[in-house]
Parts: structure tokens; C-alpha cells; sequence
């Protein structure tokens, strides 16, 4: 045998040892720690280019069963920078400000015009912070986004993480952006990151997420209507569960898609430079509601009414963005993916982009029309 | 090839991923790497395959065994020296960048030496148990490992929020000129079968090295290369990948287990390469404490309690090393000094082969 | 036919002198008219009934002395002599009745057992299987073993342990299975025993053990006469020792440990399921208060939120660290646990509803513990007796403690690294000569025979 006594009362030795040294500064049990659920960035006042920090702390609480609201505390403070704010904030509580659990980052949205660097940085940099956490904009100001407490919340489960989570609520309205979703955008060139936009009704008692904004590094942010945050998601990320109105003369009909795909090729003109993007849509689902009665036989028709108009609607979404210089859906990233990597490749693209044309054709399916005629 | 070989092989491939391998990699990414990386695949099933058919001359028998047959004691002396020490570079960058990732992402607020020296017992106990114990650990943490790192390689492919837009873009750069640190760097990945040098003396059985092996081999490299280069870049993005320091451990802080026990998988991802990263510094040290051993070989029968106070010596001595390069390294000097090592690991290996096809000559003759 | 000699002869009256002055030593003589027979027994382990049908009846009954020679040498008892003294009065105190007949003398075992019954298999209870164990009788255990495996190449080689007691023990083996290497080595240890009594085979199986300060066992104990078929059946070694209803196995692994018999008797998926719980019951009881220090006082990042704040809930209050609450709460179900076993069974249900239901309730109450800890708690105790064998049961449960102290002092990565540390360390022991934790891939016996090459 290798390990004769004399090694084995080493090791025990350097074990003992070791065990005396630990000074045990790292052990700091559950209970004297704050965990932060919720960050808020809002600009200062007070300072210069400065910002203003709020933290949305979860409280634990004695009972959970018995109580009926769930607690939390807020502590803001202005900073130069964020990290100094957090910094300052540390010095406001008595236990340890714990932001292994922030799981939502809430911008206001005048913040998000240029680049981001300046205060999303110290989210990137710091390892303990989760880059699975949400990052949403907020309206009027991050501050009384974090402080409203929906009536539906209840003890020990933060509605800004189940509104983002996708394991309670999902949405075609509400786009989900994780941090690393959003540095990747947000660095990569051809593609422009989306947030969704958080807002509350005059009561103060409800979240209301169905905008989003569309962010670029050069410009001032745009912001996605109720419809167009709808396509976005259902056509990029594949949201279902959503509904589409579509309108004729007399019909006016509702359709819950189950299935939703987007395919897109960019084809160029002869020098090389990208002409055409065309997009083919395809959705799947059933009729959800209409205001007259409806023929099984007839569900032709009603496809090629539904195609006509999802075609429509895309087809104007695609063109606003054009229009405003924004690449939400990452046309210009997939033209570089697609093409030898060339130095003026990027170049070529943002020439190209504002001109470009787009060719829509959708192609609805649908299986039924629910379960009546 | 026995199973052994192919679990040491993993093991070396596993463990790359978290140490610096991959941020060389994305350093280079618009200069040359994907060119390297396939030439390196080639390259490293043909070492594979000159090691294992260079040994198949003596089964059973280790480097130091075969050394004392065939040469003079003058000039195995200064071999053994010189692999020891590059194994134990090895053991010593894997030690390195996990206590620096323990004290980033698990326990933050520990000293270094705290950290450390949790690693001493075990590592310690590893290094000196026998060599066959190292064998049957390496399987039996495989197999337990197995489940977790199925899970997190599923979850991995099939996230949504991986952008295949971004992994198309790297491959576009596939016409850029190879460049020798990518070589490098990923022919390191291959060399876990390596470590026979010492192991060679349990495999009894004559290894075989034919197409079914070179496949295996060049698959599981396939596989490696591809998820420790392109996965990161899906997850991250293309753009500016190079800035993070440890990729690996912020792709993994992106995948969310939606209704895990845990939700982030970055802790699934941290203990599962503790245990690999473990491993892979108990098997390097093994190998290195092992040839140190025979060059302090005075006298041809030692006492036990001669052996005694040279295992003992020898142990403080890499442990005192450890500490004073851990506490004195920065991540940037871990890096420089990583590519250094790549570097050269590749002369030695190209030596070490030379040196066995000169072995096997004179064993022929 | 000669004069009849009255005198004992002098051999005898040496034997009975170094038995005396105990008080159940008979020296008696048959005297009838033309023959003399002397015996020498102990009348406390001789069976009188045998001995009068055996000996004195047919002594009067036989017609001449030449028959009656032939008749106690013909007699199925019979042992053989040993050489020297010491060695024939050990036989006599073994039950064994000295027959001096002329210059003729035999050994007779005439043996009287208490306990010879089989007795109910009480350590390792099964639902299907024999429900019987074995006794404290070698030859019925023997017996017992005999009945259920016909094979000519069961061999059983009794031997006699060199202490004290003078026991015979029995090597039970399958001779074209077993490896010749083992059987060497099994009984050059039990050869190299120093001690001074030995009173069964759990003494033996500590003894056995050559590590001097070891954790996990390298024999198993078992009364279930299926354990012990199942496991010579695979080539290893079984030690009877008389008057103990244990068997001893050697060599044992870590997965011998683990095998409950059951997994012989049912269907394939619930068996893998039992498994299952088994291996998860093992991991539980080593990890889980451990697991609780680490997460909630170094990284609660890794709890769901929801999770951390309930946690973090129950334990408002609390006025330890999280390492001595678990410490007491551990403490205090090893000591329930010790309690109840050294109970008799009518009371220790009592004494473990009162211990366990209402003082953990209390214990909640009082702000002592966070009721959290009270489920980790009784997770544990109750994983722990997933374990079939009891052995390997206390082993696991010191590996708990250790564990625990280890990851108080070093977080999260010193639990894994605590873990491995474990499994390093089982990995590198060995039951004579067989690695103590390994896999099989293949055949067991083909790998073991290739590690020996």
C-alpha cells in the first residue's frame, strides 16, 4: 500500500489546518441575506449622465400561508454610475444585498436611446447576476414600474417573473429579452434587439405588458405597436395562441393560430448587392370566433381570405421597419451568414437595407372552425 | 483500445472546455480557426493512432519501464524530468482556472488559500492511490456524471434562444489561412490518451488502433470542436465573443431550466466540471508524480520509509508550487502563459512520438 | 477371553486429571463379565439419551468383546483422533465422548445442542424468500446449505480457530468457481488473528478487517441463507463460525452492499425501480444535510426564488448558523435511532413517536430549527434505512458527518469535492484483493481475472 500512516497523518494535519485557517467570511446564512428580485434604472437628477437605482426586494415572510400580500421593500439611490448606487444602496440595509435572484432589469425608456454600455455593463460584468434575467423598458419611469403591486400577486411569487417566465402567462403579446439575448443583439451588426415595454394603469395596481421597443445603437428607441409586437413574436420566436381579426365586406372572422412559421431568402442582383428579401409565411389553426355562421367546406376560402390579409399586415410591419432603419427580425445578420465572409460585407448591407424590397406571401391553414359551423 | 483509453481521452476533451482552450479559440476567430480546428481533428486521430501503435509493442509496460530497457539511465533521467513537468503544468492550469472560477461564481467571498486548500486532501490522496483506482474513479464518476451531462447537452442544442444565424456567420471565416496557436490549442484536446505513458503498465492486452477506433476517436472530436466552439457562439453571438473570459460559463448561465429544481444550469455546469476538472488534475499529477518518481529512484530497492518521505517531498513540493503560481497569477498571464503551453505541448508531442518510434526500433533490433 | 482389567488405564486418567476439578467431568467404566470399556466425556455437551443408546446399551447387549470393537469403530460418529493432549481434551470439550476400549480409542460426537433451530430471519427482512435464517449449530447451518446447493464440488472445509474458544469455523466455497489466489489469502488472515476470544462471526468479521482504523466493512454479515447461495454461487468465500447464526461473506464490494435479495425475486422494471429508490435513498442520506448547509448559507443562487424566500422564511428566528442546527437535528435522529433499537419493540414505537413527532414539532415552535430542516431531517433518517445492509448502514452514516463538517468549511464545491473524495477513497480499498467500488461492464469474474494477470 501507497498511503502508509505517516502520509495519512499529513493529510489529516493539513485538514485540521485548513479548517483553522477558514476565517468563514464567506458563511452567511439565507436569512441574513436580501435577495433583490427587481432592478430599476432610471436617469438622475442629480447627477450629470448619472442614475437613478431602485431595488424591489423580496421580503421573507413568517407565515406564507397566512399572509395574503407579498412583502417587499424599496430602496433607491442616485449614483454616477449603476454599480456606485448599488454600491451606496449596500450601506442602506442591514444584511447582505444578494443579486443572485435579480432576475428582471427594468430600464426607463429614454435611457435606451444610443448605446447601452454605460449602465448595462456592470449587469455583464458582474458574475452573481444571472444572464437568463429579463431586461424590459419601462413607462413612465422604472421607479413606479417597480412599485406596483398587481392585485393578482401573491406571497413569495414575483409577478414581474411570472409575467417573462413563460411557466404562468404566455403571450404573443409580451416578448421576453434575457440579458445575454440582449448584449448579443445589441453588439451583433445586422440585427436590432426588442424589449418589451412595461407599463400600469392609473390605479397603480396593474402591469400591463403588450408594446415593445425596438433598441439601436445609433438611435433613438421605436416603439412596436400592440399588432406589431404581436407578429414580431409570432413570427420570429413562434408564438402561438394568438389571434388575428381578419375583415372582408360582411365577414369578420377571428383566428387562433396553433402554428406559426417565417422563412425568409435574400436574393441579390447581379453586382452582388442584396434586392429582394422574400418571406413566406406559414400559420396553422382553427376559427375562434365569427358574426355569422360559418361551412366547414368553405375553409378555403377562408384561408385564402386570412393569407390575403396576414400578407398584408406583415408585409407593412416589414416596410415601417425599413422605414426606420431598424432590423428587429436580423435580415442584415442572416445576409452575413449566408455569404463568404467579406470585409465590406456589413458595409454592403446597411447601403442596401433602406431599399431593399420585400416579397410577402403567407399561406394560412386552418383546420376547423371550432366547435360549432 | 481498451475503454480506460477512451475515458481518458473524454476526460482531457471535457476538461479543455472550461480551462482557457476555448477563449484562445475565440480569440482567433476571424483569423484562422476554423481552418485550424479541422487541420488539428485530422491531426490528432493520426497522433492517436502513432501513440497507441507505438505501444503496441509492449503491453503492459510503462515509459519509464520501457525506458530502462532500451536506454541509458543518463538520458531517460532528463526526459522523465522534462514530461513530468509538462504534466504537471497540465494538473496545474486546470487548478488554476477552477479555484479562479469557484471564486467568481460559486463562493465569491472565500480567500484564495481557502479554496485551495479544500483541493489539497482529495487531489493529494488521488495523486498518490494506485494507478488502477484512478482508472476504475474515472469510470465510475462517468457514469454518474452521465445523466447531467446528457441534460445539459440536450438542453444546450435545443435551447430556442440559440441564434444558428451567429454559428453560420463563424463558419463563413472558413477561407482565412490556419493559424499554429488554434492548432495547437485544439490538438491539446487529443491528447488525453497520452497518459498511458504511465497507465500502459494496467493494459495487459494488446490495444488495437484500426478505422473503428480512428472513427470513434474522430467523432467524439467532431463533437467536442463543434460544441466547445460553436455552441458559445450561437449563445452569445459572434460579435465581440472574445471579450469574455470564460465563455463557457456565461453560455451556461443563458439556458434556464423552466421548471428544473434549479432553474440556472450554470450550477448543474459548475459541479459537473468540478468533478471533470478534478479528475483531469488527480490523472495529470498521477502521471507526473509517477515519472518524477522513477527519476528519484537512487538505489534499485528502497526502503518503504525512503518511499515514504519522497511521496511526502514530492507532494509538498507541487503543492507549494500551486499555491505560490495560483496566488501570484492573473487571468491575463493565465491566458499568455496558456498559449505558451499550447505551444509547446505540441513540439513535445511530436518528440514523444519520435522518442517511442526510436524505442520501438530498438526493441525490434 | 483374558481377566478383565478393573484399572483405568493411565492415558485416560491423564486426560481426566487436566479436566478436572470441573464438575461435569465423567470418567466411567463399563465393566461386564469378560470386557471393559472406559469413557471420558463432559456430561454438560454430551446427549446422554444417544450416549445410553449408543454406548451402554449395546456394551450390555452384544454377545462378545471382539464385536463390540467393531462396533464403536463402525460407528457413524466418529471424529478423528488428534495427535497430543491438548488437542484430544479441546475435542472432549467439544461434546465429543473419549472411548477407551482395550488399547482401542475412538472419539465419539455425541454432541448436545441447545439451540440447533433455524431461527427467523430478523436483520434483513424480505417479503418473498425464505423467511428462516440460519442457526447457531455449524452442522445445521452446514446442513442448511447443503440443502439447497447440489453441487460435488461445494466444498467445506472446517478448521478450528487458534484462540480461546477453540471454535470450529467452516470455509464454505464452490471449488471450480472460487479463485485459488482468494482462498490462499482468506486463510492466511484468519491464520494471522492475534486475538484473544472470539465470540462469532460478527468478532471475526472485525478482526478479519486489516486496516486498523476502517469505515467500511470488507465482509458482510448475514443470516439469509439466500445471501448466502447467491454470493457463493458468484465465486466468493463463505466463514461459519459454530454457535453464531451469522454467515460471513468474503470478499465484498460496495454494489454487495447495496443488493437486497429481493432483487432475485421480482420483475425486471420493478426491480430496477426498487434500485433506483435505493442508490436515490443512499445519495439522499449522504448529501442532503450537507446540501442544506451549502445551498442556504454559501449559494442560495442555486434555489429557485420562490424556494430561497421560503427558506429563507422558515428560518427567521432561528439564532444558529445553519451548520449547528443541522448538527443537533442530526444528532438527535441518530440518537433517536440508537434509542429505539436498544429498546424492546413494544416500547420503542413510543419512543419514537414521542422523540420524533412531538419534540420536532417543538423543536419548530421554539424558534430552534426552521421547519424546512425538520423535512431534510426526517428525508435523511428515512433514506438511511433504504440501505439493506446495517453494516454499510453505519459506515454511510459517519460519511454523513464527515461530509457535513467538509462542506461547512469549504461551500457547494466542497461537498462535490467531498463526495469525490469519498468515492476515491472506496475506489482504493480493497476486500481482499478485489477493488472495493468498481463497474462491470462485461463478465465479473473475466475483469477480475484480467486485473490479476
Amino acid at each position: 500500500m501507497r498511503n502508509s500512516p505517516i502520509i495519512k497523518v499529513l493529510i489529516m494535519a493539513l485538514l485540521l489546518g485548513s479548517v483553522l485557517l477558514q476565517t468563514g467570511c464567506a458563511f452567511k446564512d439565507i436569512d441574513k441575506r436580501l435577495f433583490v428580485a427587481a432592478v430599476g434604472i432610471d436617469p438622475s437628477d442629480k447627477f450629470d449622465k448619472g442614475f437613478k437605482v431602485t431595488l424591489k426586494i423580496a421580503l421573507p415572510f413568517g407565515a406564507i400561508k397566512s399572509s395574503t400580500k407579498p412583502g417587499y421593500a424599496y430602496i433607491s439611490e442616485e449614483g454616477a454610475s449603476v454599480g456606485e448606487a448599488i454600491r451606496l444602496l449596500e450601506t442602506h440595509v442591514d444584511k447582505v444585498l444578494e443579486l443572485g435572484h435579480m432576475k428582471t432589469i427594468v430600464i426607463h425608456e429614454e435611457l435606451l436611446a444610443g448605446h447601452l454600455q454605460e449602465f448595462m455593463d456592470y449587469f455583464v460584468r458582474r458574475a452573481d447576476i444571472q444572464q437568463i434575467a429579463y431586461v424590459a423598458a419601462a413607462r413612465p419611469s422604472a421607479e413606479t414600474i417597480l412599485k406596483v403591486e398587481p392585485s393578482t400577486e401573491a406571497p413569495a411569487s414575483v409577478a414581474l417573473f411570472n409575467l417573462f417566465g413563460d411557466s404562468a402567462i404566455e403571450s404573443p403579446f409580451i416578448v421576453t429579452t434575457y440579458l445575454f439575448q440582449l448584449r448579443r443583439d445589441h453588439l451583433a451588426k445586422g440585427i436590432n434587439s426588442v424589449l418589451p415595454l412595461i407599463e400600469t394603469n392609473e390605479k397603480k395596481d396593474e402591469l400591463i405588458v403588450n408594446n415593445s421597443v425596438v433598441i439601436s445603437r445609433e438611435k433613438e428607441p421605436v416603439i412596436l405597436s400592440i399588432v406589431e409586437t404581436k407578429y414580431y413574436d409570432s413570427l420570429l420566436k413562434g408564438s402561438t395562441g394568438f389571434t388575428y381579426q381578419v375583415k372582408n365586406d360582411q365577414l369578420k372572422l377571428l383566428l387562433d393560430i396553433s402554428e406559426s412559421k417565417m422563412s425568409y431568402k435574400i436574393s441579390e442582383s447581379k453586382n452582388q448587392t442584396p434586392k429582394t428579401i422574400e418571406v413566406h409565411i406559414k400559420l396553422k389553426g382553427i376559427i375562434g370566433e365569427s358574426n355569422k355562421k360559418l361551412s366547414v367546406s368553405k375553409l378555403d376560402e377562408y384561408n385564402h381570405m386570412a393569407s390575403k390579409e396576414v400578407q398584408k399586415k406583415a408585409y407593412h410591419f416589414f416596410k415601417r421597419m425599413q422605414e426606420e432603419n431598424l432590423d428587429p427580425f436580423g435580415f442584415g445578420l442572416h445576409y452575413r451568414s449566408t455569404r463568404l465572409h467579406r470585409r465590406d460585407v456589413v458595409k454592403m448591407w446597411e447601403n442596401a437595407y433602406p431599399t431593399i424590397e420585400f416579397k410577402v406571401k403567407a399561406d394560412v391553414k386552418l383546420q376547423s372552425t371550432g366547435t360549432i359551423e | 483500445m481498451s475503454r480506460f483509453v477512451y475515458y481518458l481521452l473524454i476526460s482531457n476533451m471535457v476538461a479543455n472546455v472550461i480551462a482557457a482552450g476555448p477563449r484562445i479559440l475565440f480569440s482567433k476567430s476571424e483569423q484562422g480557426a476554423i481552418v485550424s480546428m479541422v487541420l488539428a481533428l485530422f491531426f490528432g486521430v493520426f497522433i492517436n493512432w502513432a501513440l497507441i501503435r507505438s505501444f503496441k509493442a509492449f503491453p503492459g509496460k510503462s515509459l519509464p519501464q520501457i525506458l530502462d530497457l532500451y536506454v541509458n539511465r543518463w538520458i531517460s533521467i532528463p526526459i522523465l524530468l522534462v514530461l513530468g513537468t509538462i504534466w504537471y503544468i497540465a494538473g496545474l492550469q486546470t487548478l488554476i482556472t477552477y479555484v479562479d472560477l469557484l471564486l467568481r461564481f460559486l463562493t465569491p467571498e472565500m480567500s484564495v488559500f481557502t479554496t485551495l486548500s479544500m483541493f489539497i486532501v482529495v487531489i493529494s490522496f488521488g495523486v498518490i492511490m494506485k494507478s488502477r483506482s484512478i482508472l476504475f474513479t474515472l469510470e465510475l464518476v462517468f457514469v454518474l456524471l452521465l445523466p447531467f451531462a446528457i441534460y445539459y447537452v440536450v438542453k444546450l442544442y435545443f435551447s430556442p434562444q440559440i441564434s444558428w444565424d451567429h454559428v453560420k456567420l463563424a463558419m463563413t471565416f472558413i477561407d482565412n489561412p490556419p493559424n499554429y496557436l488554434v492548432f495547437s490549442t485544439t490538438l491539446f484536446f487529443f491528447t488525453g490518451t497520452f497518459d498511458i505513458i504511465i497507465l500502459n503498465s494496467l493494459f495487459k492486452k494488446k490495444m488495437t488502433f484500426g478505422l473503428k477506433q480512428a472513427t470513434l476517436v474522430f467523432l467524439l472530436g467532431v463533437f467536442t470542436i463543434f460544441t466547445t466552439y460553436f455552441i458559445p457562439i450561437g449563445v452569445l453571438g459572434f460579435d465581440r465573443i472574445e471579450d469574455i473570459i470564460y465563455p463557457w460559463i456565461f453560455t451556461s448561465d443563458s439556458i434556464r431550466m423552466k421548471y428544473g429544481v434549479i432553474e440556472r444550469v450554470v450550477f448543474i455546469f459548475l459541479l459537473i466540471f468540478l468533478a471533470i476538472a478534478f479528475l483531469n488534475i488527480v490523472i495529470h499529477w498521477h502521471i507526473s508524480f509517477n515519472l518524477f518518481e522513477n527519476v528519484f529512484r537512487l538505489k534499485k530497492s528502497m526502503t518503504d520509509k525512503g518511499k515514504t518521505i519522497r511521496t511526502c517531498l514530492l507532494l509538498v513540493v507541487f503543492w507549494v508550487v500551486a499555491f505560490l503560481v495560483t496566488v501570484k497569477l492573473t487571468e491575463y498571464d493565465l491566458f499568455t502563459y496558456s498559449s505558451y503551453y499550447f505551444n509547446l505541448m505540441f513540439v513535445v508531442i511530436i518528440g514523444l512520438l519520435g522518442l517511442l518510434w526510436v524505442l520501438n526500433r530498438r526493441a525490434k533490433s | 477371553m483374558g481377566e478383565v482389567e478393573n484399572e483405568a488405564p493411565a492415558y485416560l486418567n491423564r486426560l481426566a486429571k487436566q479436566l478436572a476439578p470441573s464438575a461435569d467431568v465423567v470418567k466411567k467404566t463399563l465393566k461386564s463379565k469378560e470386557r471393559i470399556v472406559h469413557l471420558l466425556y463432559l456430561k454438560s455437551v454430551v446427549d446422554m439419551m444417544q450416549l445410553q443408546e449408543i454406548i451402554v446399551k449395546p456394551f450390555y447387549e452384544l454377545p462378545k468383546e471382539q464385536n463390540f470393537a467393531d462396533y464403536i469403530g463402525s460407528l457413524p460418529y466418529e471424529t478423528n483422533m488428534p495427535s497430543g493432549d491438548e488437542d484430544v481434551l479441546i475435542e472432549i470439550t467439544k461434546g465429543n465422548v473419549f472411548v477407551m476400549l482395550d488399547k482401542q480409542i475412538n472419539l465419539l460426537e455425541l454432541k448436545m445442542i441447545a439451540s440447533n433451530t433455524v431461527q427467523e430471519a430478523k436483520m434483513e427482512p424480505t417479503i418473498h424468500g425464505p423467511q428462516l435464517g440460519l442457526s447457531d449449530s455449524l452442522e445445521t447451518n452446514i446442513n442448511v446449505i447443503r440443502q439447497r446447493y447440489h453441487q460435488p464440488s461445494l466444498i467445506i472445509e472446517t478448521l478450528q480457530l487458534e484462540e480461546a474458544s477453540n471454535r470450529s469455523y467452516a470455509l464454505v466455497y464452490d471449488k471450480d468457481i472460487v479463485r485459488p489466489k482468494l482462498l490462499k489469502v482468506l486463510k492466511k488472515r484468519i491464520q494471522s488473528i492475534d486475538a484473544k476470544l472470539i465470540q462469532g462471526s460478527s468478532d471475526l468479521q472485525h478482526h478479519m478487517n486489516d486496516v486498523k482504523y476502517s469505515l467500511f466493512p470488507t465482509t458482510l454479515l448475514t443470516e439469509r441463507p439466500d445471501r448466502v447461495l447467491h454470493n457463493m454461487a458468484a465465486g466468493k468465500v463463505i466463514i461459519i463460525v459454530d454457535g453464531s447464526p451469522h454467515a460471513l461473506i468474503a470478499p465484498t464490494v460496495f454494489f454487495d452492499f447495496m443488493a437486497s435479495m429481493e432483487d432475485n425475486y421480482y420483475s425486471f422494471w420493478v426491480v430496477k425501480l426498487i434500485q433506483f429508490l435505493r442508490y436515490g435513498g443512499l445519495f439522499t442520506c449522504i448529501m442532503l444535510p450537507a446540501l442544506y448547509v451549502g445551498i442556504t448559507s454559501y449559494t442560495p443562487d442555486v434555489f429557485r426564488t420562490e424556494l430561497a424566500l421560503t427558506v429563507a422564511a422558515s428560518r427567521i428566528g432561528v439564532p444558529y448558523p445553519s451548520f449547528i442546527e443541522v448538527f443537533f437535528m442530526l444528532i438527535f435522529i441518530e440518537l433517536l435511532t440508537e434509542a429505539s433499537m436498544r429498546l424492546p419493540t413494544t416500547i420503542s414505537a413510543t419512543a419514537t413517536t414521542v422523540g420524533g413527532l412531538i419534540l420536532g414539532t417543538a423543536a419548530v415552535e421554539a424558534a430552534l430549527t426552521s421547519n424546512i430542516l425538520v423535512i431534510v431531517v426526517s428525508l435523511v433518517a428515512i433514506s438511511t434505512f433504504v440501505i439493506p445492509i446495517s453494516e454499510m448502514n453505519y459506515a454511510i452514516r459517519v460519511c454523513r458527518f464527515l461530509l457535513l463538517i467538509y462542506t461547512t468549511v469549504f461551500g457547494l464545491a466542497g461537498l462535490v469535492l467531498g463526495m469525490l473524495g469519498l468515492i476515491i477513497y472506496l475506489v482504493n480499498k480493497d476486500s481482499f484483493g478485489e477493488p472495493y467500488l468498481r463497474l462491470f461492464w462485461k463478465n465479473r469474474q473475466e475483469e477480475l481475472e484480467a486485473d490479476e494477470q
